[in-house]
């Protein structure tokens, strides 16, 4: 029996088109789960209707072997960390991450002492859980809501977009942090998130949320090597992405004029060819079949250098390069070559809409 | 110099306010404090040279008056319990409306807060009169009580302490439930949401997150209730007996009936103070609400 079970959800507000559709997923126990897409594809519906804050026009939520699709949020024993982390403003922390104790009737020892525990494993001081809400940072309200939403040993734990509204630094110390408490309290846990470095670095499993459905679920690397189609490849970041326009004996031909060797395993005209910018290489002479193009522009990302190319017909092809390999001027002119391992053919989008523009930062 | 400047300057946005305070407000209390230290009984009338009063005295003989008469006493308890008695039933009725209201879709709210704005933009006594035509004794309550058998004869609804009960109620609900909703509308809905999904059950969750959190608008809508019922005048002078006096009744009475003007300003000036003690005293208790059960960090 999977940890939880979501049969054919589907759910609209007002009669407007369903902001989630007919989603079916399993989690395992102990799973730590992302779900990614961009704002307003329905993925915190989504979260909504699992705890229970919504009803589903259709379809089952099953918690373990309990069907819990009509069952209110206080008996679905799900931890849910909301996106504002909805911390109850008049309480301490400690009294916060009691509080589903509390309710329970615990004994004020017993749920104290189990408050101090969440406390301190989510690293927060004796000294700031007396804090109320409002005198704690960002980051401690996000700690005191995790601390809150497992103290109670949930069954799921849920979070909604947690690292939002922290800057770059804390969101990259939380992120690892909610890693290490999800090992070692192997709740299975389901993160929505719009970040796709989020969602790789953090989930045992993806699924990439788009237009209330779920687009393609698998291991991390799964989906970002062999995205399902263009807008989960849009998605993930990969942006090396050409309409195969000819299909002739053994080339290919995309963006008006560039010829291409025939991918392994074959294509046909309208599918899409991803170009690998890790796996191009670079020559700055001219080289037998390799593409030409002229440097637009060249950008620093740490260990490695990230180079914008622009193509005859216009378009940008981006290429990686070590950050030790000869620098380059803007305008440059430069020859790509495309091995084999560098291309991969993938179909173009469910809909022949690209709406995956907004997932780009 | 820069700072005292900057800081002239701001305060010339409260300009306005300020002078139509002093004028308003400051000038006329000042005039009232003067006009209870006259000794009573000039003969000066309207018009020219001033009223009932002796003019060019210096005496606190109204307050003496006021402070030996059983009378201004029994007025001045009645006055409080009123207010007290109205505050009460207006927070009971207003918090359940109030809630209810916050829930409601977008377009209900809008037409449910129009309805309880709406008596109050109509005529006070239009209002009171219409109130006479329900509670009288042929009115349509009455008529009701006795048709169903409930009660034989009439019920006194009006000129009793009860008319004056429910007129005042009429007149300050809007407001108590207005200051409430306003309160109640502030609290974030997902802190409920939250709560329910560690463990609360609907009830549990308004008991310990939505009324703690609501307390502070609570006790400000109680104040401008009292502060309110305390000056009722209209309904006891129209719905009340003889025996339903309130000060502001009784102010009226003496400036225009025991043509006593330093025993009515006498009079005026206690309520003042009453309101002042009230509003101050309150101002403790209401920070320490804030301070426990405020959405924003304590001070």
């Amino acid at each position: 029996m999977p940890a939880l079970r979501l049969e054919d959800l589907t759910c609209s507000f007002d009669g407007a088109p369903p902001v989630v559709q007919n989603i079916s997923l399993d989690l395992e126990e102990g799973e730590f789960f992302c779900l990614l897409g961009p704002s307003g594809c329905g993925k915190s519906t989504l979260l909504r209707l699992i705890g229970g804050y919504l009803p589903p026009d259709r379809g089952r939520v099953w918690i373990r072997d309990q069907d819990m699709t009509n069952e209110p949020p206080e008996r679905r024993r799900a931890g849910m960390v909301f996106q504002n982390y909805a911390l109850f403003p008049h309480l301490s922390a400690l009294d916060n991450i009691a509080f589903s104790l509390r309710v329970r009737d615990v004994a004020p020892a017993a749920r104290l002492a189990k408050a101090q525990e969440m406390l301190e494993w989510v690293g927060l001081t004796e000294q700031e859980g007396r804090r109320r809400p409002a005198q704690l940072s960002g980051g401690q309200q996000q700690r005191v809501a995790l601390a809150r939403a497992l103290a109670f040993d949930p069954e799921i734990l849920m979070l909604d977009e947690p690292f939002a509204n922290l800057d770059r630094l804390l969101r990259e110390r939380l992120r690892d942090g909610l890693k290490n408490i999800q090992r070692r309290v192997r709740t299975t846990t389901i993160l929505v998130t719009h970040d796709r470095e989020e969602a790789l670095m953090l989930g045992d499993r993806i699924a990439v949320m788009n237009r209330g459905r779920l687009l393609q679920i698998g291991a991390p690397e799964e989906v970002y090597r062999k995205p399902r189609n263009t807008t989960v490849a849009r998605f993930l970041g990969h942006r090396n992405l050409f309409r195969i326009q000819r299909v002739e004996d053994n080339r290919i031909e995309i963006d008006g004029s560039a010829i291409l060797p025939l991918p392994a395993g074959g294509a046909a005209t309208g599918d899409f060819l991803l170009l690998w910018p890790e796996r191009l290489r670079v020559h700055r002479t001219q080289n037998a079949g390799a593409l030409a193009v002229t440097v637009s522009q060249i950008r620093f990302a740490g260990g490695h250098r990230v180079v914008t190319t622009k193509m005859p017909s216009g378009s940008a092809l981006e290429v990686q390069m070590g950050a030790d390999a000869p620098s380059l001027a803007e305008d440059e002119a430069l020859w790509i070559e495309v091995p084999c391992e560098a291309m991969m053919v993938l179909p173009g989008d469910d809909d022949g809409q690209s709406s995956a523009g907004d997932a780009d930062e | 110099m820069s700072n005292l400047a900057s800081r002239a300057r701001h305060w010339i946005w409260a300009a306005p306010a300020v002078v139509l305070l002093l004028i308003l407000l400051i000038w006329p209390a000042a005039q009232l404090v003067r006009l209870s230290l006259y000794s009573g009984g000039g003969q000066s009338g309207f018009g020219i040279g001033g009223g009932f009063y002796k003019p060019g005295t210096w005496t606190t003989g109204a307050y003496q008056a006021l402070l030996e008469d059983r009378y201004f006493w029994e007025i001045l308890g009645f006055t409080m319990w009123l207010g007290a008695v109205v505050t009460a039933i207006c927070v009971v009725l207003a918090y359940p409306t109030a809630y209810w209201i916050t829930r409601l879709s977008k377009r209900w709210k809008i037409a449910v807060l129009a309805a309880v704005i709406v008596p109050k933009l109509s005529n006070l006594l239009v209002t009171i009169y219409g109130l006479k035509l329900i509670l009288g004794d042929h009115g349509s309550i009455n008529d009701f009580l006795q048709w169903s058998g409930m009660t034989s004869a009439p019920i006194a609804l009006q000129n009793s302490t009860t008319g004056v009960v429910i007129g005042k109620t009429i007149l300050v609900l809007p407001y108590t439930i207005l200051f409430l909703w306003i309160g109640l509308q502030r609290i974030d809905r997902t802190l409920v949401a939250s709560a329910r999904g560690l463990g609360a059950s609907p009830w549990t969750a308004f008991m310990r997150v939505t009324f703690p959190l609501s307390l502070p608008a609570l006790a400000t809508a109680a104040l401008v209730s009292l502060i309110w019922a305390l000056g009722a005048f209209i309904s006891p002078y129209l719905l009340g007996g003889p025996e339903q006096i309130t000060l502001a009744v009784d102010i009226q009475r003496q400036f225009f009936e025991n043509l006593n003007w330093p025993r009515g300003a006498a009079e005026g000036v206690a309520m003042l103070v009453t309101l002042a003690i009230l509003v101050a005293t309150y101002s403790w208790p209401h920070r320490w609400l804030l301070r426990h059960y405020g959405m924003e960090a304590p001070k």
